[in-house]
This record gives C-alpha cells, sequence and structure tokens, in this order.
C-alpha cells in the first residue's frame, strides 16, 4: 500500500470537466453561496482570497473563475451549511457536491 | 518622585469555576483589555482573547497554529499540552486533507437523513423515563444515551453492538474517576473494536463514517491506517463529551430558570432560536482553552501579538459583548441576531454542529410536548458538577415530573 509523503489531493472535479469531453480551458466556475450560510468562515479559510464575509457572511470575492482550483472544491465539501455550490458557468452543470 | 507602578501579570484561571456561571474578571477585561496578559499554571505567559470582535479575527487569521499548540514548553492549564494527531491540533494542510475525509459524514443533507434516528432515539429515552417514573436523572436517561446513540449511528456501528460501544465509552462520561491506566485501557479496547468495524466495511461499504474513513485509506490513498484510527477516535470521543455536556447543561439552565422552561413549554416553535441562545450563553468549557501559537507578529484589536506567543480566549465572555449584542447577559429565548461563537469560526468551526443542534432541538421538543411540567427535583445549588478542566457539566442532574 503506497503510503508516500506525497499528499496532493485527487483532483475529482477537474476530472468532471475533462471526463465529458469538453474544452476545459473555455469553461469557467460559477461559485454560488446560498442563503444557507451561517457565517462559519470556513470556506475563507480553506480557500484564501476566493470568499470574504460581508455582514457576517460569505460570499466569493469573484464569482466566475477558471477552473481547476482545488481548494474551491475542498471550501465547498467542508462548508457547515452546505452553503457552496460550484458550477460550470455555461451549462449550469453542478461541479460540487461531488455527492 | 515618580516610582512606575507596573500591574503584575495576573494568575490564570482566575478562580473556581462555580455551576455555569462566568468568572466576573472575563467581562471587566472585555470592557478594558480584550487581549491581555495572564500567566498560566504552567508554561509562562499567553494572551487571553476576551473580545468577540477580537476572537473571530483570531479566530479566522492563519498565522496562528494548531499544531504549534502541542509542543511541550506551550503556555497551558494543563499538565500536558494538546495532544497532536487529531483535527483541533492540526494545520493546514494536514487538517484540509483529513477534514475533508470526514466531512461527508456531517453534511446537512446526511444531518437531516439521520433526523428520524435521533427522533427515535430520543422517543425511546423519554418512553424509558415515564415507565421508571420521578425522579430521574437526566444525565443518564437523556444527555448520555442521545450522543452515544448517534455516534453509533454516525459511524456505523451495527445495532446489536451498541453494548459494547456503551461498555467502552462508559469509562469516558462517567463521573467517579478511573485511573489514567484504565482510561488508557478503555481506550486501546475502543480503538481496536472501531478497528473492527471499519474493517467489516471493507467489502460491505455503508453511508458510514467507517466506510468513509476506510475508504479514503484503502482505495483514495488520502490517509494513512494511523490517520484513519486517531481520527476514528478523536471524532467519537469530541462528539460524545461536548453533546453530552451541552445537553445536561442546558437542561440544567432551563430548569434552574422555571420560566424559561415554561416559556418553552408555551411556545414549542422557540426551541430552535433557544438552543442558539444557550449555545451563546453556556460557557462549556470550563476555562479558556484551544491555544494557538503565533507564527509570526500578529495585531488584534489594537495589541501587538509576537511570533511564539501562545493565545487562548475564553469564547463565553466574547459571546457576551455588548458591542455585539443586545442586552448580553439577558436569556432572550427568542433572540433573532445571534452570531454567537459557540460553534468556533474559521478551519476548526466544529465538525459535529449540524448534528450537535439536532440533538439538542430534539431532546428539547421532546421534553416540552412530553414533560411540560419538569423540573428539578433538588435545589439547582445542590446540583454536583463534574469536577475538571475540560467541560463543564453536572455530574447527575435529578428532574421530576
Amino acid at each position: 500500500m503506497e503510503t508516500g509523503t506525497d499528499r496532493t489531493l485527487p483532483g475529482r472535479a477537474v476530472r468532471c470537466l475533462v471526463g465529458g469531453g469538453d474544452n476545459v480551458t473555455e469553461r469557467l466556475w460559477r461559485i454560488e453561496v446560498s442563503d444557507a450560510c451561517i457565517g462559519s468562515g470556513m470556506c475563507l479559510a480553506t480557500a484564501p482570497g476566493r470568499f470574504q464575509l460581508v455582514g457576517g457572511y460569505s460570499e466569493p470575492v469573484v464569482a466566475d473563475l477558471a477552473p481547476g482550483d482545488e481548494s474551491v472544491i475542498a471550501a465547498a465539501e467542508l462548508c457547515p451549511a452546505g452553503a457552496i455550490v460550484v458550477r460550470d458557468r455555461d451549462t449550469g452543470r453542478k461541479v460540487t457536491p461531488t455527492d | 518622585m515618580t516610582t512606575e507602578v507596573t500591574t503584575p501579570v495576573p494568575q490564570y484561571p482566575f478562580g473556581a469555576v462555580v455551576a455555569l456561571e462566568l468568572h466576573p474578571r472575563y467581562e471587566e477585561l472585555r470592557r478594558t483589555e480584550p487581549v491581555t496578559r495572564v500567566r498560566m499554571p504552567y508554561g509562562g505567559e499567553a494572551w487571553l482573547i476576551t473580545g468577540y470582535p477580537e476572537l473571530k479575527q483570531f479566530l479566522a487569521d492563519p498565522r496562528f497554529s494548531s499544531l504549534k499548540a502541542t509542543e511541550p514548553d506551550t503556555a497551558r492549564v494543563t499538565p500536558l499540552p494538546l495532544r497532536p494527531g487529531n483535527l483541533l491540533s492540526m494545520d493546514p494542510p494536514e487538517h484540509t486533507r483529513i477534514r475533508r475525509v470526514v466531512a461527508g459524514a456531517f453534511t446537512m443533507r446526511r444531518v437531516e437523513q439521520l433526523k428520524s434516528r435521533i427522533k427515535q432515539v430520543v422517543d425511546t429515552q423519554l418512553n424509558s423515563m415515564e415507565q421508571h417514573g420521578p425522579p430521574v436523572d437526566a444525565v443518564e436517561y437523556l444527555a448520555v444515551p442521545v450522543p452515544v446513540m448517534m455516534i453509533c449511528e454516525l459511524f456505523g456501528i451495527p445495532y446489536a453492538q451498541r453494548h459494547r460501544f456503551r461498555g467502552f465509552s462508559d469509562i469516558f462520561v462517567a463521573t467517579t474517576a478511573f485511573s489514567a491506566e484504565d482510561i488508557d485501557k478503555s481506550r486501546d479496547e475502543l480503538e481496536n473494536y472501531l478497528a473492527e468495524v471499519v474493517e467489516q466495511r471493507r467489502g460491505q461499504p455503508a453511508e458510514d463514517l467507517a466506510t468513509a474513513l476506510l475508504q479514503a485509506f484503502e482505495v483514495e490513498n488520502r490517509l494513512t491506517a494511523n490517520e484513519m484510527m486517531r481520527t476514528g477516535i478523536g471524532i467519537l470521543m469530541a462528539g460524545h463529551e461536548t453533546s453530552l455536556s451541552m445537553i445536561s447543561n442546558v437542561l440544567y439552565l432551563l430548569l434552574s430558570r422555571p420560566e424559561l422552561y415554561a416559556q418553552l413549554c408555551a411556545d414549542p416553535e422557540l426551541v430552535p432560536t433557544a438552543v442558539e441562545e444557550m449555545l451563546r450563553l453556556i460557557p462549556l468549557r470550563s476555562v479558556g482553552s484551544f491555544p494557538r501559537v503565533a507564527t509570526e507578529d500578529v495585531e488584534i484589536g489594537g495589541v501587538l501579538i509576537h511570533a511564539g506567543d501562545t493565545v487562548i480566549f475564553q469564547r463565553a465572555a466574547a459571546d457576551r459583548d455588548e458591542r455585539i449584542f443586545d442586552d448580553p447577559d439577558q436569556v432572550d429565548l427568542s433572540r433573532r441576531e445571534n452570531p454567537h461563537l459557540g460553534f468556533g469560526h474559521g478551519a476548526h468551526h466544529c465538525l459535529g454542529a449540524p448534528i450537535a443542534r439536532m440533538e439538542l432541538r430534539l431532546v428539547l421538543e421532546g421534553l416540552v410536548r412530553r414533560f411540560p411540567d419538569l423540573r428539578l427535583a433538588v435545589p439547582a445549588e445542590e446540583v454536583p458538577w463534574k469536577p475538571g478542566l475540560i467541560a463543564r457539566c453536572p455530574a447527575e442532574l435529578s428532574v421530576a415530573w
């Protein structure tokens, strides 16, 4: 069992886009934070620079970004309220949550 | 001739812990010096944060390290420093990696799925209470079994084996002291037992934490075997003691002020906001804890904290900050604006928060519905409290109806 020191996380989200045969470089991700946000600040801690607290609740710093930032996927997974969704900006297909 | 008067750095903790009372010194400090120096029983001086904006900033700031606070010379309240190897004593990227593995078991969606199970457990316990007749110990009948059963459900411990799990966990929740050897032995046995449970998932995956852990280790190579076990036990123990204590403390507070319990019975719709108010007001931790160490100079609340300094906080003091909360010392069961920090903030925000909220709501909803004349069976001042420096909790909470 390989338990090396390389802890690169699998880029599951990127695989979703690539698997569709799409031209990844032309797609954008859209980050959405819903009303379910409880202001835990988890997303800021997980994806520095991608989220900000406004009036105590989270908003993306920039709503549309180039795909591939694993920290944004992590933020969506770790949100205690499940308030973060990342979609393909054009198709609306969800990139997260992955379950 | 002037003499310079230097205020000596005060000794911490400030005094004995009494029931759910917050030492008045915290409030004084929050008003005058929300980031202040104290002298810890071990390891020297530390910074103590008691103000809300200061605490929130601190909790969100990645320049404070939890991992560094496991070092042997960290200023601290306990003889031994924070143990390494569990989520609370980790920093990114390890922290993020491990938390992602287990986060799936704690999503709102999963908690919703568990809701009917929690409700069943609560109803069963309330039936037991009714059957037994007053008085009963609410700690024994509610505060212990509800979280324990929920942890079993979450982890995936087979229903038929729950008594076995409870056998191990009883040592950790017992109010009488066990020797360090007993506790260590119990912990080892528990670890072996959990390894068995995880092993059972091989080839029989389920939607539970045991499967998530095994999968992460074996299939996805995201955890070492050691991390898998330590994380499992860590979650088990953390989730257990905190929920147990909070359920007991909430009941203590509401029943020691009968007008509060009556208010809730008259209007059960208030239960969710009442739970948040309890989370705001109840000082769960006996003393300020969860130390972190500054990895660079950081300014908080106008105070310069130097690299290498240890910082602790008293969350319950910050959650009574008049800069944030109107009538902060009032128990307002219908309080709407309640951005309390009871579950923390930032990367270490309580993993079990959705479950804890669910448990507290369902316990209260069940009680107010079925036991509207619930009351303490002993005077509030006679309720015994568990000794120790971790979580505040009644040792026993005798109730009648």
